[in-house]
């Protein structure tokens, strides 16, 4: 019968596995960078060496309706996680727990409506 | 040899406990000496986070659901805390054009 | 629960007839949220209604009693605030739902049962308060006020939950009850409890404003406009004294040889800086910071001495008198027109608002604790209790009130005095010598009818 705990024996694959990859990345890291070509130019180190020049500084102040939209995202976004332990119990709960979802998505929907409302959407003032 | 004993035990709850209170530590000292309004909030989150990877760890410990249903709370409350306070910090850069907190220093007695 | 539900429901409706930009309806909305909330909690007194499947919050007398405190004190400051308030007419609303949220969180803060509903209450009741302490928006001690309060109490958030997940670990339950049988029975207390309390003590101290953590509360309480400092010091400081109680009196009481001698050093320590802080200030507002750390002290006395929920009434009178002390104090603040409130605009103020000036003068003497007023039942009995275990913590504390008579009396000199300059007084609004006389009565005769 095989066991269930797994010992020792068991991670070493993984641990060739991870000796592997990392001895791989830091070899290839220093090898280009002893043997590589070295040419320093304007155009080798700009952000993009091809494509659109760049332009202006990229730590401009960005407008705040920016702001505002992003923010009303993290917060609407973050409520979801509400519905995961919901939509694991969903049979379990029963008709109780959709009144309680649905209940909670209609303060969901008061709070959508107000910032909607209040013009915190608006585009253009 | 440590990665040996802790193989052999698999992950006992001592190891998230100590973790835990590495990320509480940093989260703690960041918000000690920084003086980035925005790092301090990051610093905020991660002495959060460490909370919530206690819970879940002791949650599983226990074997009981109830503190994971807490960590779902806490992240909310988090992003909610975050939320207003970014709203402030964009508040007083737009009076200050700053948000290093060592500037804030109109009050005093 | 009801009077929960009523407060959220009116917090609602007040945000959307915000949108209608006429503050007499925002104050109507609240006003009338706040009296049906207070009525319902009186008329239910006895057989207060709870939540059917969930125990999380449990409404017992005890707590109808500090539900119907916060309320109190909500309504009044919102009244009073009003002046302030219509300022903006397009977020007079605005500003009076997060308080109506603020004080639906500060009722889940004094009747939980279980430390998941103390967080969220907790939350509820500070994340409101971290905008409202923001609202003066061109001003720059406003925004200041804001982010030092919003990053201490934030941080203080932090430090309250790995606290909370520590005594998890210990005792594997987050309810009161079960954790207090666990302290009781076992006789050997795991490490991870001792961490728990103590990092819990340490976020109640940063959120109720106790050395060695009080240094946010005089800039914060300075620079936040009036209304909000009232707040503060009014219904945030009884939740958190309230829930402190229930926590550290009653769920860690069997601990107590753990965490009584902290609190007895920081409760010293409390009483002395805020009473000698306070005698070098000009502000009015720092000044009634600084008291109020120094009652913070006073106040610990209780926290330390009792142990069940029995006894807490000489708690809750020692807060409700100290709060309708601060209601006054801050309404007559209100009045000052001068940006910086420097404790020499209030000259002149008996003689040219005589009514304004007696109301603030009892405040006053009844924060010192002058025999006939409210505030000196709530001071002896806290003091008398505590007598038989803390004899010589008591004799402290009736030195520094001593001190701290010093402090008022100068106060009350400056209202009393000639005003030969101009006056900087504003003409009050008739809701502030409303909220005035109530809180006139209540200070005069509160200690005859609670005690």
């Amino acid at each position: 019968m095989e066991s269930t705990v797994s010992s020792s024996a068991d991670y070493f694959p993984l641990v060739i596995q991870a000796v592997v990859a990392l001895g791989f990345v830091i070899t290839t890291l220093i090898v280009t960078h002893l043997w590589g070509p070295k040419i320093k130019s304007k155009t080798k180190n700009e952000n993009w060496e091809c494509g659109v020049e760049s332009e202006g500084n990229a730590r401009f102040p960005v407008s705040v309706r920016y702001f505002m939209t992003a923010i009303l995202f993290v917060l609407f976004d973050v409520e979801v996680i509400f519905f995961y332990p919901y939509a694991v119990n969903f049979k379990a709960l029963q008709l109780e727990g959709l009144l309680a979802v649905i209940l909670f998505v209609v303060f969901f929907l008061i709070g959508f409506l107000y910032v909607f409302k209040k013009g915190a959407l608006e585009w253009e003032k | 040899m440590i990665l040996q004993t802790v193989f052999d035990a698999g992950v006992s709850i001592e190891y998230y406990v100590m973790l835990a209170s590495i990320l509480f530590g940093i989260g703690v000292l960041g918000v000690l000496i920084r003086k980035n309004a925005i790092i301090l909030l990051m610093c905020i989150e991660l002495m959060l986070n460490a909370a919530n990877l206690l819970l879940v760890a002791f949650s599983t410990y226990y074997g009981k659901a109830d503190a994971q249903i807490f960590v779902f709370f806490i992240m909310v409350v988090a992003a909610a805390e975050a939320t207003v306070g970014l709203s402030i910090l964009v508040m007083a850069y737009r009076n200050l054009r700053t948000v290093d907190i060592s500037l804030f220093n109109k009050l005093k007695g | 629960m009801d009077a929960l539900i009523i407060l959220f429901a009116s917090g609602i409706l007040t945000m959307f007839i915000s949108l209608l930009k006429k503050p007499v309806l925002s104050l109507i909305t609240a006003s009338a949220g706040l009296f049906i909330a207070g009525s319902l909690l009186v008329l239910n007194f006895d057989h207060p209604l709870n939540f059917i499947k969930y125990e999380g919050l449990i409404f017992d007398s005890a707590s109808v009693l500090f539900s119907l405190t916060i309320v109190v004190f909500t309504l009044l400051l919102t009244l009073s605030g009003y002046a302030y308030f219509s300022k903006e007419k397009d977020h007079t609303g605005d500003y009076m739902a997060l308080m109506l949220f603020s004080a639906t969180g500060a009722l889940c803060m004094v009747s939980f049962s279980d430390l998941f509903m103390f967080f969220i209450g907790l939350e509820i009741l500070s994340i409101p308060v971290y905008v409202l302490a923001g609202t003066k928006k061109k001003d720059l001690r406003s925004t200041e006020a804001s982010i030092k309060y919003f990053f201490t109490g934030a941080f203080a958030t932090g430090v309250l939950l790995f606290g909370i997940a520590m005594i998890y670990g210990a005792t594997g339950t987050f309810k009161i009850a079960e954790i207090e049988a666990f302290i009781n029975t076992n006789d050997t207390l795991p490490s991870f409890l001792h961490v728990g309390i103590l990092l819990m003590l340490a976020s109640f101290l940063f959120k109720v404003g106790a050395v060695p953590f009080h240094f946010w509360s005089p800039d914060v309480y300075e620079g936040s406009p009036s209304v909000m400092t009232g707040y503060m010091a009014a219904v945030v400081k009884f939740a958190g004294f309230i829930a402190f109680f229930k926590l550290f009196s009653v769920a860690f009481g069997g601990a107590s040889d753990y965490w009584a001698p902290i609190l007895i050093v920081v409760a010293i320590a409390s009483m002395f800086l805020g009473n000698l802080s306070a005698i070098q200030q000009t502000q009015f507002k720092r000044l009634i910071a600084y008291s109020s750390i120094t009652h913070v002290g006073y106040a610990l006395l209780a926290i330390l001495s009792f142990n069940s929920l029995l006894n807490v009434q000489s708690l809750w009178i020692y807060l409700f008198s100290y709060g309708f002390s601060i209601v006054v104090l801050l309404s007559v603040s209100m009045l000052i027109k001068q940006e910086d409130d420097s404790i020499a605009s209030l000259k002149g103020l008996a003689r040219k608002y005589p009514f304004i000036g007696f109301v603030a003068i009892l405040a006053l003497l009844s924060m010192a604790g002058i025999p006939p007023l409210f505030g000196f039942f709530g001071k002896y009995m806290v003091f008398s209790r505590a007598f038989g275990a803390y004899p010589m913590l008591v004799i402290i504390a009736i030195i520094n009130s001593g001190i701290g008579i010093y402090y008022y009396l100068r106060t009350i000199i400056v209202m009393l005095s000639e005003n030969d300059q101009e006056s900087m007084i504003k003409t009050p609004h008739v809701l502030h010598y409303l909220v005035l006389s109530i809180c006139a009565i209540a200070l005069m005769v509160g200690g005859f009818v609670f005690v």
